[in-house]
């Protein structure tokens, strides 16, 4: 698998198309999120729960913001509100222009496991949104064939899921977000169950993915240094309720490179936000 | 399979054996045959002379050689193979409508909860009822012919068809409908992109159970009340005190579930490729 092709061999995105799948609702330039005194409560035997309370921030057109924290902080029911499989119970969740619901070409999620399909070909796998969104298959499957080069899986397009390892499952899986050339990315900590070798390639990859395309991309991590190193802004929460403590700036170079990792600002910044999450020492308390 | 023949007796001539492996593709295959079949001869090798010796009355228990005579005489008659076919048909069509109307219900209670509330408990009521009990009310209902025995056989081989196929859409994973949720797929689409599918491996890995047990009642619905076919067959023998002959068809029974079985295994193999990933 060799280095991320340079963007000028990037397929080409569809701008036509992207417009119409857009659906009249709110401008076609509107790839921001907004997210504003979102609620979410969960009723369950022992009374209500608070996965998310008050919660506010935005994803700017293009911007890369992660939710960071650790298991409980509600990072992940925010997504799923976002991507409309989960209902807010009180605020208001904007993607694109328009209250978040499932179903648009324009917005692409990622989950933690690859979810291919194991009776489906790798490249069969990546076409299953553009057969949903009935996109016409010759320019779709042409697409798919460069996305599975882009993530490093030319000649796989023909092996089924259970021949790949899981680093290359997700990376069929980014190239099926892809495919339908969304916008704006929803990703649910998507690498998090990878070894750290395949992990840091793949966080690489991704940024440069996302520095050459300019995609809007709200990430959910429990890893600090990942978030840090893939974002603009770092969105801390913490949990029971799970609530937002700071948003913080990172103002790394980009494009990011790995070094930015062992630079003595991006150290600081993993320190500054481990501090808010466990206190002085720095180290987690009762992490779950 | 550690390809260990070291308890195989004589090994086979070396031109032989040179065939043998080639085609049986290495010694593995000959550690898994081999021990079966000499059980299998073992006690061949007794029974026989259980029966020859006349330590057991030759009409109680005859002689494996006798039952092979027998068979050797009923594969020349056309009633054998007229009795042979007639039991088929039963079994397969039984089979055939069985799975067909088990994966319906199945689905649909798979599919949809309140289906499942209404549909589900009193179809569990049905599989508790010992089902062969139904075989006198159905040559009632539906007379001598094939029909009583092709509703027998689909009664008996439905359930477990309807279970896996519950089983098989219940469980496929949460993250794949979301994923198909988060696309806006439709239900049909979810159904037919994912849950059908995903289910097919429990569907087929029943099927195999389905199609022994489709013969069962084809032949129980037989010896109930029938004018041909194998059960039929098997009680006259038995009522004549032919029991070699009737050795003889219990044989051909098994060789014939054994031939279902293997179509049902076959189609499994080549349909469900990604079975258990």
């Amino acid at each position: 698998m060799g280095d991320v092709t340079q963007p000028s061999a990037m397929p080409a995105r569809h701008e036509g198309a992207r417009d119409a799948a857009n659906g009249g609702t709110g401008s076609a330039a509107d790839n921001s999120i907004f997210v504003a005194d979102l609620d979410k409560t969960y009723d369950t035997r022992d009374g209500t729960v608070d996965a998310v309370r008050s919660a506010t921030f935005d994803v700017k057109d293009g911007e890369f913001v992660s939710l960071v924290g650790p298991s409980g902080c509600g990072k992940s029911t925010i997504l799923q509100i976002c991507a409309g499989l989960v209902a807010p119970t009180r605020g208001k969740v904007d993607v694109g222009g328009v209250q978040a619901r499932p179903g648009r070409r324009e917005v692409g999620i990622m989950f933690q496991a690859p979810v291919l399909l194991p009776w489906r070909t790798v490249s069969d796998n990546v076409l299953l949104p553009t057969e949903i969104f009935k996109m016409e298959k010759k320019p779709a499957r042409k697409r798919a064939l460069e996305l599975l080069e882009l993530v490093g899986l030319s000649g796989f397009e023909d092996k089924h899921p259970w021949e790949l390892s899981g680093g290359m499952q997700q990376r069929a899986s980014l190239a099926r977000v892809l495919v339908a050339d969304p916008n704006i990315l929803l990703m649910d900590e998507p690498f998090s169950a990878l070894d750290e070798f395949t992990r840091e390639r793949l966080n690489l990859e991704l940024a440069k993915i996302h520095e050459s395309f300019g995609r809007t991309v709200l990430y959910v991590t429990h890893n600090i240094e990942e978030a840090v190193f893939l974002s603009d802004r770092v969105v801390v929460m913490k949990p029971h309720p799970g609530e937002i403590l700071e948003i913080v700036e990172t103002g790394l170079p980009r494009p990011r490179k790995l070094e930015v990792l062992q630079e003595a600002g991006t150290l600081e910044l993993v320190i500054k936000i481990r501090q808010m999450l466990f206190g002085h020492h720095g180290g987690p308390e009762e992490e779950a | 399979m550690a390809g260990d023949i070291g308890t195989v007796p004589a090994p086979p001539p070396q031109e032989l054996r040179g065939g043998l492996r080639s085609r049986l593709s290495g010694d593995s295959w000959l550690a898994v045959v081999v021990p079966p079949v000499i059980t299998t001869m073992v006690v061949l090798l007794i029974w026989e002379y259980l029966s020859q010796s006349g330590t057991v009355d030759e009409i109680i228990l005859p002689a494996p050689t006798a039952i092979v005579d027998a068979m050797g005489q009923l594969v020349g008659e056309s009633f054998f193979w007229e009795a042979t076919w007639v039991t088929t048909q039963e079994a397969v069509i039984g089979f055939a409508a069985g799975v067909l109307v088990a994966w319906v219900l199945g689905t649909l209670i798979g599919l949809f909860q309140g289906f499942s509330l209404a549909v589900y408990p009193p179809v569990i009521a049905f599989q508790i009822m010992p089902r062969v009990a139904l075989a006198p009310v159905f040559l009632t209902w539906f007379g001598f012919g094939i029909t009583s025995k092709i509703v027998m056989a689909a009664t008996i081989c439905f359930f477990p068809v309807l279970v896996n196929t519950i089983l098989g859409i219940q469980g496929v994973s949460k993250d794949a409908r979301a994923l198909m949720r988060s696309l806006g797929a439709s239900r049909w689409e979810e159904y037919r992109k994912v849950l059908l599918p995903a289910s097919l491996p429990a569907i087929f890995a029943s099927l195999k159970v389905a199609v022994a047990l489709a013969l069962i009642g084809a032949i129980v619905a037989e010896f109930l009340g029938a004018s041909e076919g194998m059960g039929v067959l098997l009680r006259e023998f038995s009522f004549q005190l032919q029991i070699a002959e009737s050795f003889a068809v219990l044989v051909a029974l098994s060789l014939l579930g054994l031939v279902l079985y293997g179509l049902a295994a076959l189609l499994e193999s080549r349909l469900i490729f990604w079975r258990g990933r």
